[in-house]
């Protein structure tokens, strides 16, 4: 059994006109790689905000490692949230000799982990010198210190070249696969795609979706078969082992398979099951078409 | 408590405001006991009748005892550099969203808003020590008596001298708390100090004849802490030991502290 790193209960928060997040309950597991995706305007922020208690939740409950939410619980955590913050006229090293001070860890880290960015040879320069992608490893190198348990990234690619954004991925999955659990907010669906092993999906401040990234979006197919008999199309079709899920339309379903089958095989699968198609139509779909659609559903 | 002072200092020794409005503050010390000391020669050399000038000696500016109340007084004035400290420090942290970072990473709010104030007890802590040495040095320089009794006896003014920059402080933090803009919350102290507090305590005292209410205000009754020592000789009037100003004082720099724990704790950062 994997270990509880945090759990969200009811977690809300009200400003004056709009529920930016509404009754949040959500659970992560220790080592995974977890996505908050949604569009801008969310709830993202607002609810990492509040995990990281910087903004006070309105009602609802969470807890950190199962003990606490306090800044105990915080220096296990490293975290970037909506961009670089640090102090404009000190150099890189000396802002995370702050940070290090406060999360009261060695200053040995400080060098590893500036390598570990690429910023090694720029840590004597001045924050204010520093173009945005250098700030935003400069972030990440931050939220490093200290070799935390949880790692939380706020649109951790923002403003960044491709370069550098496929850097900063790059770092996330070997970080990731170091067994250490990471919660990443992103409104790029491919971004979590890459990098997350479970996501949820927010949308005006409401968990709309949850699941796992390879069953919901790794490579599959979605076909459409039509028979005078939907009903017993569908029960049948349920049975076929790269099944995954199913949509009625009007005359047909729309049914996703895993990317193992083809229609090939669908069709002598059916064939073999005495059933007799009016239609069947192979349906590309891109994973940012698979997004919004869960964005529309509900 | 040293953690958090190592943070603050950290933090102020990498700005130049801090360095630049220190040595400044530090020249001010300095140069007031010259300029006076200047100013009395002249006043020896000039063709003032003997009158005037036993009036001047009267202030007794250099003279222990007097001198603890004399020069603390003078030094009051000072004060406003050290208020910009102390502003520039908490506003850079809501402008760059410092705070906020310093909080993800791991400092309570609690422990903010000490290190905070902590900062600012060691400033009032510091130049109080300062002054002491200045006040002695002067005094031993100018004073004809040297008698160890007279030095300290009124010696509280160093005490008073640090409530009302403590207080002070923690005014300007608070200011720098509520504006979060470095140069509207330095104008906004400044206007307050010498126009909106003086203004609203001019009509409670002399349109609405309360004459008493200004003594509990901010800045107002805390200045009384350290009373002009020259109204003394020119009005010839006794100066009655008020203590009112000292609880006024202790009161302000309680409210300061519970104050600014209830806007960083309630506030979202």
């Amino acid at each position: 059994m994997n270990k509880i790193v945090l759990s969200i209960n009811g977690l809300t928060k009200d400003y004056k006109k709009v529920k930016a997040l509404d009754n949040l309950t959500l659970e992560i597991k220790k080592g995974t790689t977890f996505g908050l995706l949604g569009p801008n305007g969310s709830g993202k922020s607002t609810t990492l905000g509040m995990l990281l208690s910087v903004i006070n939740p309105t009602s609802g409950d969470f807890s950190w490692f199962e003990t606490g939410k306090s800044h105990k619980e915080r220096k296990r955590i490293g975290a970037i949230l909506e961009g670089p913050n640090f102090y404009e006229n000190m150099s890189a090293y000396k802002n995370l000799e702050i940070v290090a001070k406060i999360k009261s860890v060695e200053k040995s880290y400080i060098n590893e982990v500036l390598k570990k960015v690429n910023l090694y040879e720029r840590k004597d320069d001045k924050f204010k010198t520093y173009s945005l992608g250098m700030k935003q490893r400069l972030s990440i190198a931050s939220a490093l210190l200290g070799d935390p348990e949880v790692l939380i990234l706020d649109e951790p690619t923002n403003g960044l070249d491709p370069q550098g954004i496929a850097d900063i991925r790059e770092l996330i999955i070997k970080i990731g696969e170091s067994g250490k659990t990471i919660i990443l907010a992103s409104h790029l669906l491919d971004e979590v795609q890459k990098v997350c092993s479970e996501f949820a999906v927010l949308r005006k401040g409401k968990l709309i979706h949850q699941g796992r990234v390879d069953s919901e979006f790794s490579e599959t197919i979605i076909v459409e078969i039509g028979s005078n008999n939907l009903s017993q199309l569908e029960d049948i079709i349920k049975k076929n082992e790269n099944f995954i899920s199913l949509k009625h339309s009007k005359n047909f379903l729309e049914v996703k398979f895993r990317e193992k089958t083809d229609i090939n095989s669908i069709s002598l699968y059916l064939y073999e099951n005495k059933v007799i198609l009016t239609h069947l139509l192979t349906v590309k779909k891109n994973l940012e078409h698979q997004f919004l659609e869960i964005l529309k559903e509900k | 408590m040293i953690r958090l002072l190592n943070i603050e200092f950290k933090k102020l020794f990498n700005s130049k405001y801090f360095w630049v409005l220190s040595a400044l503050f530090t020249l001010f010390l300095i140069a007031v006991p010259i300029i006076i000391n200047i100013f009395i020669g002249e006043v020896d050399k000039s063709q003032m009748t003997p009158q005037g000038k036993i009036l001047v000696q009267q202030f007794s500016l250099f003279y222990f005892k007097d001198i603890w109340q004399n020069l603390t007084y003078i030094y009051k004035l000072g004060s406003v550099m050290l208020a910009f400290i102390v502003v520039i420090s908490i506003t850079t942290e809501y402008n760059y969203k410092t705070i906020k970072q310093n909080i993800i990473d791991g400092l309570s709010k609690k422990e903010f808003i000490l290190s905070k104030i902590y900062m600012i007890l060691s400033i009032s802590i510091i130049v109080t020590i300062l002054v002491g040495i200045i006040v002695l040095l002067s005094g031993f320089f100018w004073s004809k008596i040297v008698d160890f009794n007279i030095i300290v006896e009124n010696i509280y003014f160093l005490g008073f001298y640090f409530l009302y920059i403590f207080n002070f402080l923690l005014f300007s933090l608070v200011i720098g708390m509520l504006i979060k803009k470095s140069g509207i919350a330095i104008a906004f102290i400044i206007f307050y100090v010498v126009l909106i507090e003086p203004i609203i305590s001019g009509i409670f005292t002399y349109v609405l004849e309360i004459k008493w209410l200004s003594s509990f205000f901010p800045v107002n009754g805390v200045l009384k802490i350290i009373p002009n020592p020259f109204s003394k000789v020119l009005l010839k009037t006794t100066i009655n030991s008020d203590t009112l100003p000292i609880f006024v004082t202790i009161f302000y720099i309680i409210f300061y502290i519970f104050i600014s724990y209830i806007l960083i704790k309630k506030r979202d950062l």
